[in-house]
């Protein structure tokens, strides 16, 4: 008995050891992989490691292809497409695509579909629901249809699938992914839903947070006056802003007229706002027209701003076949190349940063809440049901439920709510193609061509700028804006009658364009697109200080090179700085401030609102703004987190204007204050911040790239394997916007020239391995303000002949 | 010298059967090993131990030295240990030695439920022999 109990013993405690290293063990919030399998000398991550940089050079024999394709890497494993035909060409996009970065796609789709706790538990649980009632995956469904009834999009996206597949196929475990391996779960098969689900999933980046919610808990308590002050429509009578399309351009008499209620149609209440506005997500580009470049030739430059995350949301790429010769970055998971250019045309974006998701308070018949009255009518809510799997638990069923506008937000979001029963409208929601528009970008060749294939963008709307060989610029604010009465959709608006939604959209031919204007230049960088004499009203968190200064530096140049694009790419002046800090200065009392606090202080009299990495004037100034607008904002603390502050340019105008304004008194003290005793304050407290900064990181000195430790990390979080306090600097606000964990994606210049002269950087690299050593290639010549110049290689011969390897796909006999 | 034999048998089969079947090698070759071959507990357990942790790591070592370094160092900060790859390789091979040897020993055990083992410390009557101590 003795024995049969001690072998029972041990045989459990083995048992036990079996399953955690097979399957991996929670505690808590942690979770410890698989070891057994994950540190298999062969099949585990040692085998992602040693494996890192081979494989991909060997020549396979595939189902599916129609004839030989030829795949040529260069020194950054830039993969080189040469195929025959167009769904080769594409189906050697997703395979090569699958080979380096699976897991990243996998990944992101699993994101927007809701479906992350399959593979981590829990934890991401509420982060599923935001993103199932959100409606991305119902819209991607809706997507699909219109790409698979468009001749243009349905065989690309098919040959994408296969090649993706193809690679899928062959695999074993020891060629997941490391990622797989940590999570310890197996790819699965791509299809037409996830890329356009990932294209949803861009849309939603870009256009999926709006301030309607916060506005309208901010009227309540500022009163309407001080809302036009600090929330303005349109900065009309503002001389200072500077509109994508130039000051005095104009417009065509509006086709289209919107119905306009008596009233804004507010709902007059509070609700909970829980998802922060981010400033900063933007971007830059250009084009400068051959009278103000040395070659005679226009130069386009672009630098779209997103999260600094490895693997990089861009992947590299050249494709050429019959009808195509283009180069620029994917987005893994979608066919084509995003922003780029071919033998005749180049291209670039910057996002709209109009809102474009409004949001509706409905009145629902009874508790039940299955009807609701629009238009005097009661109209059914209509359900989705679907079921999230969890990781370790219990698969949970999860109801999104919709009304016509789009679904009810305030199911997830908003639960726990004062007022609940707010529905989105929302343009990312809308069927629409724009992954043709990509398609005919690759392979047109004229100004016609750009604005036949920008034509099917809706959304997320988009500033296209544009230039040719031929000598051509432009610029179209891109995307489908419903025809508005004035303000509609800048707060939460009455879902219950029809004169409050969508009812007509600005034709798309209006939209406000520009091609050769006579300042021999076209800009964007998320600024308002027009000035007040627009005949159609938009309101956006728009940009103030990036694009002005873009568009004060190409005002002064002449016979540009693509060296002074790279200056201004890479330009950290500080044009916020250059009009505030006098300002501040102004403020201080210098023979009051502390002995310990005046080095502070001489620097930033000495500063030349230069953001360099090197700079503590820089960070001093950085600091000493924020607790400012912290300060200043004191209005909206009792509402946080259910408000948004007003935009730094609103607050820097108002401290120029009325320093009296009394918006600045603090509305929590005794005394009455004016901007100069907040700036003060602010001074006294941004000194004590960088005194205990400096104490804490003794190692370091204080600086601008020290203090803002920007980073470039894994998109699942795994520390490791990111990048960490990278020397670079600018701002958000800055021309090279590089924030902390924000900042310039892919800085792209092309000097449209005979033959094209092309360059290029990430903060990341091509390959998706982690243990690969073109995992973060470019991270350092992006923080330096370096570029590669990019291989455009017009031929398979020319490539070959320069090629580092080659890898051949053959049909299989 | 059995014992030495034992963990080489079990160190060198499991080298090379690492290269064709799942980790779990590791518990069944002791198992296996000590089901069918006699020892005694804490021989089959120590063997066992030694036997695995070797073979994992000059296994997981050969892999290591291909360019796996920095890597590895990676891992071991996903594991948060100190970013140190040989830290983890030897900290796993003593992880799965110890697996290994919790196997080795049940293999054993599983044996001596059907093979009554000849225990030195008893005589043939089954009472305990005390005159080997008694030198």
């Amino acid at each position: 008995m003795m024995r049969i109990i001690k072998f029972l013993v041990f045989a459990g405690i083995t048992g036990f050891f079996v399953f955690v290293l097979e399957f991996g063990i929670s505690f808590g919030r942690t979770t410890l992989p698989p070891i057994g399998k994950l540190a298999h000398p062969y099949w585990g991550f040692l085998y992602n490691a040693a494996n890192a940089d081979k494989g991909f050079e060997k020549n396979l024999s595939l189902t599916g292809i129609k004839d030989e394709v030829t795949i040529v890497y260069d020194d950054r494993l830039v993969p080189h497409i040469y195929a025959r035909n167009e769904e080769d060409l594409f189906f050697a996009q997703g395979y090569v695509t699958a080979q380096h970065r699976l897991w990243q796609m996998d990944f992101q789709v699993r994101f927007a579909a809701g479906r992350l706790s399959e593979i981590i538990g829990s934890k991401t649980l509420f982060l599923d629901q935001i993103n199932r009632n959100k409606g991305l995956a119902w819209a991607a469904e809706n997507s699909v249809k219109v790409f698979e009834d468009d001749p243009v999009t349905k065989p690309v996206l098919d040959a994408y699938t296969a090649g993706v597949n193809a690679y899928i196929d062959q695999l074993s475990y020891k060629d997941y992914p490391v990622e797989y391996k940590l999570l310890n779960y197996q790819p699965e098969k791509w299809s037409t839903f996830k890329s356009a689900l990932l294209l949803k999933y861009m849309g939603d980046m870009l256009t999926g947070k709006s301030t309607d919610v916060a506005l309208t808990n901010a009227l309540k308590i500022i009163g309407q006056d001080n809302m036009d002050l600090l929330f303005p429509d349109f900065q009309m009578s503002d001389t200072v802003v500077s509109p994508i399309i130039p000051r005095g351009t104009a417009y065509g008499v509006a086709t289209q007229t919107p119905d306009t209620p008596s009233t804004v149609g507010l709902y007059n209440n509070i609700a909970p706002y829980p998802e922060k506005y981010i400033d900063g997500i933007g971007s830059n580009n250009w084009a400068v027209s051959g009278a103000k470049t040395k070659s005679g030739k226009p130069i386009l430059c672009n630098d779209p701003h997103l999260g600094l995350n490895l693997p990089s949301i861009w992947f590299e790429m050249q494709l050429n076949a019959p009808g195509y010769n283009t180069y620029g970055v994917t987005i893994p998971g979608s066919p084509a190349i995003i922003i780029g250019f071919n033998d005749s045309i180049s291209w670039g974006v910057t996002n709209g940063t109009q809102d474009v998701l409004d949001y509706y308070k409905v009145k629902f018949k009874d508790a039940s809440k299955k009807e609701y009255l629009f238009d005097g009518q009661w109209r059914e809510v209509t359900t989705r049901v679907e079921e999230i799997k969890i990781k370790g638990r219990k698969a949970r069923i999860d109801t999104t439920r919709f009304t016509h506008y789009g679904p009810l937000i305030t199911d997830v979001l908003f639960k726990d709510s004062l007022s609940s029963d707010l529905a989105i409208r929302w343009s990312v929601h809308d069927p629409s193609n724009e992954l043709k528009t990509f398609i005919l970008l690759n392979r047109a060749h004229n100004y016609n061509q750009y604005v036949d294939a920008i034509k099917n963008f809706e959304s997320p709307g988009q500033n296209f700028v544009f230039a040719s060989v031929n000598g051509d610029i432009a610029i179209w604010h891109q995307g489908k804006y419903p025809v508005r009465f004035n303000q509609q959709g800048k707060y939460i608006m009455d879902g219950s009658k029809s004169i409050y939604q969508w009812n007509k959209f600005i034709p798309q031919d209006e939209n406000p364009h520009i091609k050769n204007p006579a300042r021999n230049f076209v800009s964007s960088a998320n600024q308002h697109p027009t000035d007040g004499t627009y005949p159609y009203y938009y309101y956006g968190r728009f940009e103030h200080y990036r694009n002005r200064r873009i568009n004060q530096v190409l005002s002064k140049l002449d016979s540009a090179t693509v060296n002074d694009m790279m200056k201004l790419q890479n330009d950290n002046y500080n044009l916020q700085a250059e009009e505030s800090l006098p300002l501040m200065l102004a403020a201080i009392d210098s023979t009051s401030i502390k002995q310990e606090n005046k080095k502070y202080y001489t620097e930033l009299k000495s500063w030349n609102y230069y953001n360099d990495p090197g700079s503590l004037g820089a960070a001093a100034y950085e600091v000493w703004f924020d607790f400012f607008a912290l300060a200043v904002w004191d209005e909206f603390q009792p509402l946080l987190p259910f408000a948004e502050a007003p935009q730094d340019y609103t607050l820097i105008k108002l401290l120029r204007q009325s320093p009296n304004h009394s918006i600045f008194d603090n509305k929590f003290s005794n005394k009455v204050e004016t901007a100069r005793d907040l700036l003060m304050d602010a001074f006294n407290s941004a000194c004590v911040e960088l005194r205990n900064w400096e104490k804490k990181s003794k190692d370091k000195e204080l600086n601008w790239g020290n203090y803002k430790a920007t980073s470039v990390q894994h998109i699942a979080k795994v520390a490791p394997f990111g990048v960490y306090n990278v020397q670079i600097g600018g701002n958000s606000n800055i021309v090279n916007a590089a924030s902390a964990r924000w900042g310039p994606s892919w800085r792209m210049i092309v000097s449209m020239e005979n033959g094209i002269k092309a360059y290029g950087v990430y903060p990341g690299g091509q390959s998706g391995n982690p243990a690969s050593k073109y995992y973060t290639t470019g991270i350092e010549k992006w923080a330096s303000g370096e570029y590669y110049e990019l291989n455009f290689w017009k031929s398979k011969d020319e490539a070959v002949s320069k090629k580092m390897s080659v890898q051949t796909l053959n049909r299989t006999k | 010298m059995k014992f030495i034999i034992k963990l080489l048998l079990i160190g060198i089969a499991t080298f090379f059967a690492l290269q064709y079947f799942p980790w779990w090698v590791v518990v069944a070759i002791p198992f296996f090993m000590n089901l069918f071959v006699k020892t005694k507990g804490s021989g089959s357990f120590f063997s066992s131990f030694l036997g695995i942790a070797l073979a994992w790591f000059i296994a997981s070592f050969s892999m290591y030295s291909q360019g796996a370094q920095a890597f590895t160092g990676k891992m071991a900060g996903v594991f948060f240990l100190p970013q140190n790859g040989m830290l983890l390789i030897t900290v796993v091979s003593l992880l799965m030695g110890l697996v290994g040897a919790f196997s080795g020993y049940s293999g054993n055990a599983l044996r001596n439920i059907f093979v009554k083992p000849k225990d030195k410390n008893k005589n043939r009557y089954g009472r305990p022999d005390y005159s080997r101590y008694s030198r």
